[in-house]
């Protein structure tokens, strides 16, 4: 058994923010999310979300600068750390050897 | 994006998400807001915009980014929060006498509003349980008996399948009987003579939703035999045995089946059962004539109800059945019954004749719910006048908390804090005094009642909604009064703060007022209703209404062989008389037969109510005779033509002797009349309630036994119960096999008035209630208006003031205000009591030395209370009052 158990949720916001490396806030990560997924996220569901995998430590953060768009408000990047990196190889692991175990002749 | 026009998003929106969201995330979620939302109103235009940002916020509205403590306003200053609660402690401490007026006044206030709520709540609760209940009404009849009309509860047989051909919008038409019959367990010969005993159609349990045990609704009735039981009932018969498929004996003749059981009847059903058999039993209990179309329009009496499921169709067959007699009925049954449509949850507050249970009157429910509120207000401005007192008197302490530092908001909050605090202690007491005091509520009220159900779980919110209503208001009073001054002058104190002070006596006075009239009017409502119970304890009935018992006949052999049994009976010792009477007027009314009353030159029909007596019953009910003679024996064909009048009936036909006056009733016997001459007046007697005016009635003896349905017996002894032994057993080895049923004649009047007793006593306990609080709030207002005198007061002495000049002082105010309160209180209750007292036909007139008694009470206790608390200032050294500073 592994310690490592990811919501599918998690793991996709998880997945999102590393390919953004380095631009990942709020509004990035939602892009990114909706254009490849075709999934329509809520701020809230997205932002609770960012702060569990924060807790848990699979991800740190960092305040930017302020921009006018923003209303002067300043952006929270996200990064993602080597416990998250484990945490996503082993979850990919899992998946992988759940993937050999189907005998072909199940898809055929 | 570089428009200049584009719009800010909501601010409603936004300040509503800075106010819930947890600092630490507020301000990239917010940032991240504000660029999606220029995104999307720059791709889709401001509404959408707008739109997106406002679903967005309300979506972030969740756990993990709400800042709860900010949800319950709970001030962020956790220590803040400690302190308030600290100097609530302190307060509390530091004027016990104060803090206990005010929690306790508050506290028997919220119990006494409960109790009355539970009862209410109780009461509205009615036949609510039925799934269809907003769909059910009940059919009742009007009958009309030459001209005056009696509101019959009950319908007859026939009505219901006329109805339901008529009417396609009756979705489901069903009937009960009630009756009284024996029924045994012919296994264990267990024999009980049940009083609650229905036969209804097949469909009662689809219409009424009784929860069942054993049995499915919609079949347990179809068998012709069937009988389903409650739960307590089978328990009775059957003990542990499981009770389907075991048969009954109804009548010790008629087999029937038990094919279902139900859960105990919940306490607020108007329908109140321990049996419910298949309709068609009653052909066998009866005779074949009881269910026939045209031979039951008189009896049995049905309790008719139908299910419409749609309120338009409602009203519509409610106005067509104005035309239904006329269309449906012969022509001589329309001339005398019309039918009327009422709801079911009407039927609890209706009283009907032949209403089989209490019905209770909704001005009753709301004069209880005003009198608790009016506790409660009383109890609150206790509270609010303390408060507005003692908040002058803080007002240095308030002052010198804001040179501190404190806002305006800090104040409010320690105020609230600190009424809060007042209040949850007082809410606790509150239970506590309900949970002691509600076995004794039920009592009075005859119910059973409980604090810890969930139907009161309504109750509970509103309670608690009251209470931070209240708790808000008693601190924002307060707050108001004191935020008025300015600082510097709080900080000063001095002449002009002193003054200022003194002119919130108008509030404070206008609440003495208050809380005293509410007194007095329940003060005098107490002594009115005693006054009336008294009256009717001591009203002359024209009978004797003690010692006297009556055993319900329900058997026609024991009517065949009456003489046998009176003999019987006569042989007890102790048994001084023994007679028998057709029916009590009180629940079904009286008979009545096409009468002529004729000679002297006149003749007039009428349709008079009739007794059917035997020919002892006046010697037996010691009724006094105003002339002529009472029936008798003796004379031999008094049974076949005599006729006794009473008073009002003599009154009624301006009769001034009893020559001649001859009458002529049909109807009474087989085929002919009953013809015969008046032979005696009786001095009005009363077998109804004092509620009802005094009818003229015309008694004669019984044609024949089957009238005879309730022996009268005359009881001359100290030792009630050794006779009633005797009694039951002559009823069994020598009368019948039935069980032994009697009640006293004396007892049933007493439920006439069992309304009337219960307010009585309700009332005087909230009368006491009532002056307790008035006069724990006047006791604490002379406290804190001594107190700020007493330098006055120890100067007066010392120029030599007697104590009596000192308490005159001290409570000629507030005597004033009380005086005032009973001049308002005096004409209210007036109006109140006079409404109530025309209920009954026979009633006291109101009294003056009522009002006057109500007001020296008032004003002695007024009086007693000032002086107590005068008296310690009075008595103080003035020495060790001036000499302070």
């Amino acid at each position: 058994m592994s310690k490592h158990r990811l919501g599918e949720f998690e793991e996709v916001v998880l997945l999102t923010v590393a390919i953004l490396y380095g631009d990942a806030y709020g509004i990035t990560i939602l892009n990114e999310i909706e254009s490849r997924l075709k999934r329509d996220v809520s701020i809230g569901s997205l932002r609770t979300v960012l702060s569990r995998l924060e807790k848990k430590g699979y991800l740190t953060s960092e305040l930017g600068e302020p921009t006018a768009v923003r209303g002067g408000k300043r952006k929270r990047f996200f990064k993602v750390t080597k416990y998250g990196q484990k945490a996503l190889q082993e979850t990919k692991e899992q998946r992988q050897q759940l993937w050999d175990a189907i005998p072909r002749i199940a898809f055929e | 994006m570089q428009n200049q026009k584009m719009k800010d998003p909501p601010k409603w929106a936004l300040r509503f998400f800075r106010w819930f969201c947890r600092p630490e995330m507020a301000e990239d979620i917010e940032g991240d807001l504000m660029e999606r939302y220029h995104a999307k109103a720059s791709e889709y235009g401001q509404k959408k915009g707008k739109r997106y940002f406002i679903r967005q916020v309300l979506l972030l509205f969740r756990p993990g980014i709400i800042d709860f403590r900010k949800l319950f306003f709970l001030p962020n200053k956790g220590p803040m929060l400690k302190k308030h609660l600290q100097f609530t402690g302190r307060q509390l401490l530091n004027a016990k006498n104060y803090a206990f007026i005010n929690i306790f006044g508050l506290a028997v206030g919220i119990a006494a509003c409960l109790l009355i709520l539970l009862y209410v709540n109780e009461e509205w609760s009615y036949d609510s349980f039925h799934e269809h209940t907003e769909d059910i009404y009940r059919i009742t009849t009007l009958e009309n008996e030459d001209g005056t009309i009696r509101h019959l509860a009950n319908a007859y047989p026939p009505l219901a399948p006329l109805l339901s051909s008529t009417f396609p919008e009756m979705e489901q038409v069903c009937r009960y009987f009630p009756y009284n019959l024996s029924v045994k367990n012919p296994e264990n010969n267990l024999l009980n003579q049940e009083s609650s005993f229905f036969f209804a159609d097949s469909v009662f349990f689809e219409l009424f939703s009784f929860r069942f045990e054993q049995g499915l609704p919609e079949k347990v009735l179809d068998q012709p035999n069937a009988v389903v039981l409650t739960r307590s009932t089978a328990q009775r018969y059957f003990n542990t045995q499981n009770p389907i498929g075991k048969s009954l004996l109804l009548e010790g003749n008629i087999s029937v089946q038990v094919s279902g059981v139900i859960e105990d009847l919940p306490d607020n059903s108007s329908l109140q059962f321990d049996f419910v058999a298949a309709m068609p039993l009653v052909r066998k209990v009866l005779g074949d004539w009881a269910l026939h179309p045209q031979h039951s329009w008189y009896y049995p009496p049905m309790y008719t109800f139908a299910k419409i499921p749609n309120k338009a169709d409602a009203e519509r067959v409610m106005a067509r059945m104005d035309d239904f007699p006329k269309e449906h009925l012969s022509a001589r049954l329309a001339a005398q019954k019309s039918f009327e449509m009422q709801p079911l949850r009407k039927v609890h507050f209706e009283r009907l004749e032949g209403d089989l249970e209490p019905a209770t009157s909704a001005s009753v429910l709301y004069i209880l719910l005003a009198v608790a509120f009016l506790i409660l207000a009383i109890g609150c401005s206790n509270y609010i006048n303390l408060a507005l007192s003692k908040g002058f008197q803080r007002l240095r302490e308030i002052g010198m908390r804001k040179v501190l530092g404190a806002n305006k908001n800090d104040i409010l909050v320690q105020l609230s804090v600190e009424s809060f605090v007042y209040l949850l202690i007082a809410l606790l007491l509150a239970l506590l005094f309900v949970q002691i005091t509600l076995p004794g509520f039920n009592n009075i009220m005859g119910r059973d009642l409980s604090l810890w159900e969930n139907s009161n779980w309504q109750l509970a919110a509103g309670t608690f909604a009251v209470l931070a209503l209240m708790g808000f208001l008693n601190a924002v009073f307060p707050f108001l009064a004191v935020s008025r001054f300015k600082l510097t002058n709080v900080i000063k104190g001095g002449q002009s703060l002193t003054a200022r002070v003194a002119g919130g006596g108008f509030i404070k006075n206008g609440f003495v007022i208050f809380q005293f009239v509410i007194a007095v009017v329940l003060l005098v409502a107490t002594f009115t209703i005693q006054q009336q119970l008294r009256f009717i304890q001591q009203k002359n009935l024209g009978l004797q209404a003690e010692q006297l018992m009556i055993i319900p006949i329900r058997d026609d052999s024991i009517q065949n062989n009456f003489t046998a049994a009176k003999e019987q009976f006569l042989r007890v010792p102790g048994v001084t008389s023994v007679s028998a009477i057709s029916n009590f007027p009180w629940d079904r009314g009286y008979y009545n037969f096409i009468t002529t009353i004729s000679g002297q030159g006149k003749s007039i029909e009428a349709d008079l109510q009739t007794l059917l007596v035997e020919e002892d019953f006046i010697s037996t009910m010691q009724m006094e005779m105003l002339d002529g003679r009472p029936f008798s024996k003796d004379f031999g064909s008094d049974a076949s033509n005599a006729f006794i009048l009473n008073e009002a009936a003599a009154k009624k036909f301006n009769v001034q002797s009893l020559d001649g006056l001859r009458i002529n009733m049909s109807g009474v016997a087989e085929g002919e009349p009953k013809i015969g001459e008046v032979v005696g007046i009786v001095k009005d007697f009363h077998l109804k309630s004092l509620h009802h005016q005094m009818e003229p009635v015309v008694l004669t003896v019984a044609p024949v036994s089957y009238f005879l349905d309730n022996f009268v017996i005359r009881l001359q002894t100290d030792d009630l119960d050794q006779y009633i032994g005797q009694l039951s057993e002559v009823w069994k080895n020598e009368i019948s096999e039935r069980p032994f049923e009697y009640f006293f004649l004396d007892e049933a009047f007493q439920e006439f008035y069992l309304k009337e007793s219960r307010l009585a006593k309700v009332f005087s306990y909230f009368a006491i209630l009532a002056f307790i609080i008035a006069a724990l709030g006047m006791f604490a207002l002379v406290a804190y208006l001594s107190e700020r005198r007493m330098k006055e007061m120890s100067i007066r002495k010392i120029l030599g003031a007697s104590i009596f000049h000192i308490i005159g002082l001290l409570s000629k105010d507030f005597l004033r205000l009380v005086l005032i309160a009973i001049l308002i209180a005096s004409p209210l209750a007036w109006l109140g009591m006079n409404e109530w007292l025309k209920d009954f036909a026979f009633r006291v007139d109101l009294q003056w030395w009522v009002f006057v008694g109500a007001g020296l009470i008032t004003l002695s206790i007024a009086l007693g209370t000032a002086s107590l608390r005068g008296l310690k200032t009075a008595r103080v050294n003035p020495v060790e009052k001036i000499k302070q500073e």
